[in-house]
């Protein structure tokens, strides 16, 4: 699966974050990497506790609440604390790799299993060259560059990068969710279910059809979801 | 789908097209709450929950909702907390953490809230630091009771800052001070320490400070701060400042400009520039020093104490006394980045100095004009003599180094290099006033009376006659390379090396008494070559905790004041040897910490005159050390209480080894040595009432204390503290006003000492700030 979710920020909220970033104590990526990813990781990110990604990750968690279908896409159970990064000058690229599949909080002492990565840009395209996310789907290579603002979620099984940044600076944010379904058919069949559902409960009202597939939808849930 | 999403090629997404409508739907649907997706409905409004986030930073994000967004970033630290996490002192930028010395960090934030105008204001805001009221009426900055040698070991953005101007804090980012022996660092000098002043750099945004503050004794100080992003990776910033006022609370009146200007370039990328432009220009008045007195004539001078019924801003010296002194300064610094890990920053610096100083000693005039004054017999009526003290010189400097930083593994463990070279050229000019038979003037001083501050006498300073008295040219290098090993997870061993090399010259030209030509002039050289080392132990068990050993040595040569003599150009340098323990702790979220440290630094061969008179050099036979315990913390104890606070207590100073013809007090075997109080520090605290409403409130004080080099017997200035308070009143994020009052209860106290008089610290001042920001 790979979605993209459009105004997950405001543009006030937006560029509130992109305030705060300005001369926040950026430190280098490859810290929080795993070794797999140590030898491609050439990127920046935020300390996790700094007052900046704190208040950027209030900013991003009120963003998702507010999201329909962000929880319809992802039904998350645990969401792994979210981070700040910045591509850009000679710390610029982020090479192929597969995200770990468990991370460990060492604050909560809490596992998440990341079943799915979320990527939420926070700076404009027409900001910065290169710096596309490119995910190794079954389609093939997707790339993705999103207005500041949006989200990009996709499976945390797939083989990704962030290409250089040629020009300006990227500013993301980004995170794991650990769903309460966690195999990736059955969460999309999930979602294909619901959103079609709702067109029809839109067109048609609730209906005894929608209530049927509602029930449906309730009852793969409770076959597959694990709370 | 909405316009605004950008494909950088097709297909982009593989978007799964009922999705993509549901989207669009739900997007609709979210806005009257009419209908939500399934999962939603199971979901929503639990993510702060789901997500894994610490008590602390829950809590903030929480507030976030409900509170005026605050952009607190550590890297802008400086502006908004009194707390600072890395310092350049070390060269290059570093944890505080991993340098295993003690450093006081005094952030703009701080230097604002409490009003410090000068760098002498912000040093007297910390412990460990006195002052000698020295002849040349410099500020002769004693840190851990160790002249830092004229302030020869002042330092602007890591290079040295002669000692020629009165410096003012408008350019200041923060001020560092690094305590103990630091010649691995900075090359000669340091044996008390070093202080670093760090200019505010170009950042990339747009932002416009502009403050006005008027206050008492008719002050009026404008300040603006315009920074300029002018690319993405460019900014301008420019710093402006000019001050006025009749008197700064301690005798000398202020008039004073300045301006900066930095201009970087590729800000972040793999090269970037840096141009600088630093002016200041000082037309400031001085107190030269009120005299001490005798409670009554009779009474040993071990008596000696302070004229405690005049006011601290009582001025006695003329109208036309003048502390004038200009620098300009002119710097590129370019820096390269090979990696993430490893960079080469070169910098080369321009500066002019020019000092014209004339002003005058106070003292009671003699038994001819009335009886010898005590406290008992002291009144308005009593009469000053003004004497004559000028000091006219210019200084030359050029100074280059190049430093390069690089962290990498080898050997199994990880290394951070740090290591560079650095070349430096000073000229001194020193100007002597020629008397009345060598052709110049003698301008008489009318005497004044206690009651009578401020007689607005004048003399015309300009009919002097000066010529050039003595020429000093120093040329030196430098190269050092330290590294900090990660022998184990907890444990990092620190070891630095450097060779000094320095050429020194000096010429005087002598005059005859009794005629204008011809000229003597007399030559001497000597040539320096050292070693300095530091070695340290860091044992950081947890990211808060950071405990260090550390061992640094240094040297200063005979060349510390600008001057040689037959004896002194022969002579080999003083060195000095620093011991510490010490501990860096950090609270649980990081935003307080506080800072321990054990010292002891002797100064191992200190000069002396031989007795026998026949030397060509002096002896380097005496010894002496101090010892003690510093605290600092910093940070906020609470989201609306932020603490600042610096305490020094050093029960030891002691002169170990002297020459047999030592007499003085402070230099005699056994003695304390003056300008070395048991007990110093300062304290600031400020709480957050309301988002608009904000106080603070802060004490500065020091044990009692001796003046240096005095015949026996010694007295001492009283102890003392003084109190200083501060509101603000922020309208909003563009408008705020400050009010200050330092000195509360306007407590007079000597704050530099000599052993002929003493110059007050300043009394009570209110000053009044209103701060622009656009």
């Amino acid at each position: 699966m790979l979605l993209h979710i459009p105004h997950i920020l405001t543009p006030d909220e937006v560029q509130y974050a992109q305030g705060l970033l300005v001369d926040a104590p950026w430190t280098d990526g490859r810290a929080s990497a795993g070794s797999q990813a140590q030898a491609v990781k050439n990127n920046e990110q935020l300390p996790h506790d700094c007052e900046a990604a704190t208040q950027i990750r209030a900013l991003l968690l009120r963003g998702l609440d507010r999201n329909p279908t962000f929880f319809s896409a992802a039904l998350p159970k645990r969401v792994f604390t979210p981070r700040v990064n910045r591509y850009s000058g000679i710390s610029n690229f982020y090479g192929p790799h597969v995200d770990n599949a468990v991370r460990f909080a060492p604050d909560t002492g809490q596992r998440v299993r990341t079943d799915i990565s979320c990527t939420l840009f926070l700076t404009e395209p027409e900001a910065y060259d290169g710096g596309e996310l490119v995910i190794q789907d079954s389609a093939g290579p997707q790339r993705v560059k999103l207005p500041a603002g949006s989200l990009v979620l996709y499976a945390g099984t797939s083989v990704h990068q962030v290409e250089p940044v040629t020009r300006g600076a990227r500013l993301a944010c980004f995170f794991w969710i650990e769903s309460m379904v966690r195999s990736q058919e059955q969460r999309q069949l999930l979602f294909d279910l619901d959103t079609h559902l709702l067109r029809l409960r839109q067109q048609h009202g609730e209906t005894p059809e929608t209530t049927g597939l509602t029930g449906t939808y309730h009852n793969l849930l409770r076959m597959w979801a694990d709370t | 789908m909405s316009r605004r999403i950008h494909f950088k090629q097709k297909p982009a997404l593989a978007l799964i097209p009922s999705a993509q409508a549901a989207i669009n739907t739900a997007a609709q649907s979210t806005s009257t709450y009419t209908m939500l997706p399934l999962g939603a409905m199971l979901l929503a409004g639990s993510m702060g929950a789901m997500a894994q986030e610490t008590p602390g930073t829950a809590a903030s994000a929480a507030q976030a909702k409900t509170l005026a967004p605050v952009a607190v970033t550590e890297q802008a630290e400086g502006k908004d907390s009194l707390r600072a996490t890395t310092t350049s002192i070390g060269k290059g930028k570093q944890e505080l953490r991993n340098i295993p010395q003690s450093i006081t960090v005094v952030t703009e934030k701080l230097i604002n809230d409490r009003n410090l105008d000068t760098l002498k204001e912000v040093l007297h805001s910390t412990a460990g630091v006195t002052f000698q009221a020295a002849e040349g009426g410099e500020e002769d900055i004693r840190l851990r009771g160790f002249s830092l040698a004229s302030t020869g070991d002042i330092f602007l953005d890591g290079m040295r800052d002669p000692a020629f101007y009165d410096r003012d804090t408008f350019n200041n980012d923060r001020i560092e001070l690094l305590r103990g022996s630091a010649s691995m660092l900075f090359g000669r000098g340091s044996t008390g320490g070093a202080v670093n002043q760090v200019s505010k750099p170009a950042l990339l945004k747009d932002e416009t400070e502009i403050t006005t503050t008027v206050g008492n004794h008719n002050f009026r100080r404008l300040t603006a701060d315009f920074n300029i992003k002018t690319a993405d990776d460019a900014a301008l910033r420019i710093n402006g400042m000019y001050t006025q006022a009749t008197n700064n609370g301690a005798g000398s009146s202020i008039d004073k400009d300045g301006l900066a200007a930095n201009y970087r370039f590729g800000i972040g990328s793999k090269d970037e520039f840096s141009a600088s432009l630093y002016s200041l220009d000082n037309r400031n008045g001085m107190n030269y020093g009120i005299p001490w007195i005798k409670p009554k004539a009779s009474d040993s001078q071990s008596a000696n104490t302070l004229i405690n019924s005049l006011d601290p801003s009582a001025y006695f010296g003329m109208a036309s006394d003048q502390n004038g002194g200009n620098a300009n300064m002119g710097s590129l610094a370019h820096i390269h980045r090979f990696g993430v890990d490893t960079e080469l920053k070169t910098q080369i610096r321009k500066g002019r100095f020019q000092r014209d100083q004339r002003a005058g000693t106070v003292r009671f005039a003699g038994t001819g004009v009335q009886p010898a004054v005590d406290l008992g017999n002291f009144s308005g009526s009593t009469v000053f003599a003004r004497g004559t003290q000028l000091k006219v010189q210019d200084m030359d400097t050029l100074n280059f180094q190049s430093d390069l930083s690089s962290k990498f593994d080898a050997l199994g463990v990880g290394h951070e290099v740090v290591t560079g070279v650095d070349f430096s050229r000073e000229e001194k000019i020193v100007y002597s006033a020629l008397s009345v038979a060598q052709g110049g003037v003698n301008l008489v001083k009318p005497n004044t009376t206690a009651g009578r501050p401020d007689d607005g006498a004048s003399v015309d300073e300009s009919l002097r006659a000066f010529r050039e008295g003595s020429n000093f040219v120093a040329k030196a290098y430098g190269i050092y390379a330290q590294d900090l090993v990660q022998i184990a997870p907890a444990w990092k061993l620190l070891g630095g090396l450097r060779y000094d090399s320095m050429k020194g010259n000096y010429s005087t030209y002598a005059v005859p008494t009794a005629a204008t030509t011809p000229v003597t002039t007399t030559s001497y050289q000597q040539n320096i070559s050292n070693w300095s080392k530091r070695f340290g132990v860091l044992y950081q068990p947890n990211p808060l905790h950071s405990y260090h050993f550390s061992y640094g040595t240094s040297f200063n040569t005979s060349a510390d004041t600008y001057s040689y003599n037959a004896n002194s150009a022969n002579t080999d340098p003083e060195s000095s040897e620093n011991i510490e323990f010490g501990a860096k702790l950090d609270s649980a979220d990081k935003r307080f910490n506080t800072r321990l440290a054990i010292f002891r630094s002797t100064k191992l061969n200190e000069r002396n005159t031989d007795p026998d008179t026949a030397a060509t050099r002096l002896l380097l036979s005496g010894k002496r050390h101090t010892a003690g315990l510093e605290i600092d913390v910093s940070g906020r104890i609470t989201d609306a209480w932020e603490m600042w606070g610096s305490y020094m207590w050093m029960p030891v100073a002691r002169v170990d080894k002297a020459a047999s013809t030592a007499t003085t007090v402070g230099n005699r075997v056994g003695d304390r040595p003056g300008l070395s109080p048991k007990h110093s520090g300062s304290f600031w605290n400020t709480y957050q009432f309301t988002p608009a409403i904000r106080a603070g409130v802060g004490i500065n004080f020091r044990s009692a204390q001796s003046p240096a080099d005095v015949t026996a017997p010694a007295w001492e200035a009283p102890s003392y503290a003084t109190g200083d308070l501060m509101a603000e009143y922020t309208v909003n994020d563009q408008l705020s006003f400050k009010a200050n009052i330092n000195n509360v209860t306007n407590k007079l106290y000597a704050d530099a000492l000599y052993r002929g008089h003493y110059v007050p610290g300043a009394g009570r001042i209110f000053q009044l700030a209103m701060t622009a920001r656009f």
